[in-house]
């Protein structure tokens, strides 16, 4: 038993690491065969607001049988003192260490996070990798947007949830369960028919052989039954995905601290950078009187103030204006105010505007992601210039007098010009402000914050085989743009070159990576996401001394006849529609987004209901509802 | 540790069934006044956490709740006195707006029923006192060290009551002062199990507020004990608040 008087001693924000939430699940150990230890490989304030974690928690937590509790990293400070009083990482409900547990599942949303999940793993006594694992070892499972290339982590992971979890972790919970109970579970079976489940991939029962240069030659199956490619899951009819009536409520402050309605999966757009955007095809929508219910059941359950309406591209929800409706029936009089984060310039409007400030907004933020016209159409972004000043123009007649710009740096075909054009795009914003006759006057005018992050190529996207810049050019780059922004109303943030590089490593990795993230772990290497514990420098040297090259993984490019390390992966978009997209992209040719033209991505195959892809509902005999807004 | 929902609470000198309907005359909103125990766990979240618990509590449970005007409109809730992170209470003040009459049960349940037992409402009333009123806190405070010894427990019930001159330290200054006019009717005690029991009144006064750890510290200073081991700890609840007199309860 845990004496929270000598481990919380000294340590900061405690309120990390006493559990106790109103909304957490807790059950009878006895009355429970399947215990599932919830693992987010970064602090408390950060896993606490990850909704993907919400849903599997409350989805396992469904069963009786089953109990799933959480688990975060504990701050290097907390790390010190788990090591002086020999405590091994816990669990938040029960206080149990995580080596009691059947499984230890992790969340992979971010390669930088990789180091965390080793972390923990060692501060709970289970061995790293699997292969010296026994039977009475938890099983460790990942899943999350990374695991669409899973191949840095094959040395460490029995097995990756491919896709969405919500149907299919409770069935694996089922099959363990059944397999224990009729005495055929061994770990290697388990393995075996999880694998037949669909969605899952063990990586030990896949052989990767490699060519002299590097290169993959090609997988070989250890078993004749298994799946050639593992295919994500999907929950196909979203308005019936498990929804977590029920939700366990920070006591301390965490970064999303509201409710996250989420209102559809996917996004129609398609550009041709984001991994987002292709892997979580189809897009599938709820409809608005369902998620009107649940919000409301979710501020009974909560008391929160703010509720943020969540997806890739919320004003594509084409029922977004019936959706606002319903809510502001109910949360103005209750001073619950709506946020609608991820708004696209070219659908933003003055209806919406109105709908959302009527409490507590704050900056409004666009993504046009590229300076020029030309470079967003090769990027697919297929935002027009006049469409950002014109969603702009609506933000400032509406009082705000912030702004914030999201670009990137290191697209394929960039050129100075480009980079001129995200500061005359800058200050084309700020202009269009004092142009603006219903401006909100005094109060010091107009701030724009740009935050340009560095192009990082991302497994199935157009761009997966793409070179990325190399650190000297993306900081070339930076300084490039520092020098052309001269208008002083235009703030500029850039992020650190060297950990996109880092990133783009683990990003489109293969299983030679598990060498290095061991000796790293050895090194005592942790939160690597965190910039007070990075160090570009100490990762070159574990380059060095483990003999990888980061050259391969990023300035070398990919060729499109290589056999890529996520091949092993269907997230049901094809490689043909890539390489065309990729094509187009050098073409500068824009892509219809979904709701416009089909481009037959392939993520059709899959199914779905309530969603904008044709083919997806042709095949189930429906045709697609008007867009209202 | 003593459970809140066993202690001996003080009575309750209002009636539970009749409703708090003084109105606030400018803006027609009622003032309460509510007592309640901050324990167990949630001994480990700040002030500021515990400010945002309340009020998605009060929210949860329907309450009448009363919202600042302005751009961002929030409940107004002022507490009697601080607690530090790690330290228990049974007998937190805190005022609360509503914008309608409520009987003191109601308010009670309704809280009590969407919080876990570790916050729970034990009062409800008009105010009685100004919340500045509040001079004089009892706590419990508990030490569990390897040396702890009935000679010990003497020898420190001695030092809390002669004159005890500490380091005090604010942002800005670091001074000496003798902390013995803030101690009232200090006692401690040799508890069987390596732990030492100090019962006193400490000063809550906005000007000359003594924090519990005042002595602790007086004591690991003069004794050389240390508490940053792992077979050592403290512990701190605060048992209940009174008016200058050290007497009269405070509601």
């Amino acid at each position: 038993m845990l004496n929270y008087d000598i481990i919380l001693k000294n340590i900061s924000k405690p309120g990390r690491y006493i559990g106790g939430e109103i909304g957490q699940t807790v059950k009878d150990k006895s009355s429970v065969h399947c215990r599932w230890a919830f693992c987010f490989p970064d602090c408390y304030e950060i896993g606490m607001s990850n909704l993907g974690l919400r849903l599997l928690y409350s989805s396992l937590n469904a069963r009786d049988d089953v109990w799933c509790e959480r688990c975060f990293a504990p701050w290097p400070d907390m790390e010190q003192r788990m090591r002086e009083t020999a405590t091994p990482l816990w669990a938040l409900e029960s206080g149990d260490p995580l080596s009691l547990f059947d499984f230890v599942a992790f969340s992979l949303g971010y390669e930088l996070s990789y180091t965390n999940v080793l972390y923990m793993l060692e501060l709970a006594g289970i061995p790293l990798l699997s292969c010296d694992r026994g039977e009475d070892d938890p099983i460790v499972i990942g899943g999350g947007c990374c695991t669409y290339n899973p191949e840095p982590l094959a040395d460490f992971f029995d097995l990756f949830s491919i896709g969405e979890g919500e149907e299919s972790l409770p069935e694996l919970s089922d099959l363990y369960l059944s397999m224990k109970k009729d005495g055929s579970y061994t770990k290697e079976a388990f393995l075996r028919k999880a694998s037949e489940l669909g969605g899952f991939y063990v990586p030990s029962f896949y052989q990767v052989h490699y060519h002299p240069d590097g290169t993959i030659a090609g997988f070989e199956k250890k078993y004749d039954e298994l799946p050639d490619t593992v295919q994500k899951r999907i929950i196909r009819n979203f308005d019936k995905a498990h929804f977590p009536s029920k939700t366990y409520i920070p006591y301390i402050d965490t970064v999303q601290d509201r409710i996250m309605l989420e209102v559809m999966r996917g996004c129609p757009r398609g550009c041709r950078f984001c991994q987002a955007g292709m892997v979580y095809r189809p897009v599938r929508e709820k409809t608005p009187e369902l998620l009107n219910e649940q919000a409301k059941c979710l501020y009974e359950a909560t008391g929160y103030e703010e509720i943020s309406l969540s997806s890739l591209s919320v004003s594509d929800y084409t029922r977004l204006s019936r959706l606002t409706e319903l809510l502001l029936e109910w949360t103005d009089e209750r001073r619950v105010s709506l946020a609608l984060p991820s708004l696209r310039a070219d659908t933003f409007t003055k209806e919406l505007m109105d709908r959302i400030s009527t409490i507590r907004t704050s900056t409004l933020t666009f993504a046009p992601e590229a300076g020029t016209q030309r470079l967003r159409d090769v990027i697919n972004k297929n935002v027009t210039e006049e469409e950002i000043l014109r969603a702009c123009q609506v933000a400032f007649s509406a009082g705000k007098n912030q702004v914030k710009l999201y670009f990137m740096i290191g697209h394929p075909t960039e050129t100075n010009e480009d980079l001129s054009g995200i500061s005359e795009l800058s200050s084309d914003v700020v202009h269009s402000f004092y142009q603006c006759p219903d401006r909100e006057r005094g109060r010091g005018g107009i701030q724009v914050t740009l935050s340009v992050a560095a192009f990082v190529p991302k497994p199935f996207t157009p761009f997966q085989w793409e070179k990325q810049d190399s650190l000297e050019e993306t900081e070339r780059k930076q300084q490039y743009l520092r020098s052309v922004i001269t208008d002083r109303k235009v703030k500029y943030n850039y992020h650190d070159a060297k950990v996109g590089r880092i990133e783009a490593v683990f990003a489109r990795g293969d299983r030679k990576l598990g060498r290095a993230l061991l000796e790293a772990r050895r090194r005592g290497f942790r939160f690597d996401a965190w910039e007070e514990y990075f160090s570009y420098q100490a990762w070159m040297d574990v380059f060095r001394d483990t003999e990888i090259d980061p050259d391969y993984y990023t300035t070398r490019g990919f060729g499109e006849d290589e056999i890529l390390p996520w091949d092993l992966i269907d997230c049901g978009i094809t490689k043909a529609f890539l390489k065309e997209e990729r094509h187009r992209a050098y073409a500068g040719l824009v892509t219809p987004n979904c709701m416009e033209h089909c481009s037959g991505c392939g993520a059709a195959k899959l199914g779905g209901e309530e969603t904008w892809c044709n083919r997806t509902l042709s095949r189930c005999g429906k045709t697609a509802a008007p867009k209202t807004n | 540790m003593v459970q809140p929902n066993t202690f001996p609470l003080r009575e309750n000198r209002c009636p539970e069934d009749q409703l708090m309907d003084e109105y606030h005359p400018q803006n027609e909103t009622i003032t309460v006044r509510i007592g309640f125990a901050k324990t167990g766990l949630l001994r480990f979240i700040s002030h500021l956490d515990l400010q945002k618990t309340m009020k998605r509590a009060f929210l949860r449970a329907d309450l009448p709740v009363w919202f600042s005007e302005g751009y961002n409109p929030h409940p107004k809730m002022v507490f009697a006195t601080p607690l530090s992170v790690g330290m228990e209470s049974l007998c937190e003040f805190a005022d609360i707006r509503l914008t309608k009459p409520i009987t003191p049960r109601m308010l009670k349940d309704s809280f009590n029923r969407v919080m876990d037992g570790n916050l729970t409402v034990w009062h409800a009333s008009t105010p009685v006192f100004k919340l500045t009123d509040a001079y004089w806190s009892s706590y419990e405070i508990v030490l569990v060290h390897p040396n702890a010894s009935p000679s010990l427990a003497l020898e420190m019930d001695s030092l809390y009551k002669g004159p005890l001159p500490v380091v005090k330290r604010t942002k800005s200054t670091e001074k000496e002062v003798d902390i013995s006019p803030f101690i009232r009717i200090p006692s401690v005690s040799y508890e069987e199990v390596g732990a030492i029991r100090i019962r006193c009144q400490l000063c809550v006064s906005n000007t000359d507020f003594l924090n519990p750890s005042y002595l602790i510290a007086a004591a690991s200073s003069r004794f050389g004990l240390s508490f940053d081991r792992a077979d050592s700890h403290w512990s701190v609840l605060r048992t209940d608040l009174f008016l200058k007199d050290g007497v009269t309860p405070f509601l």
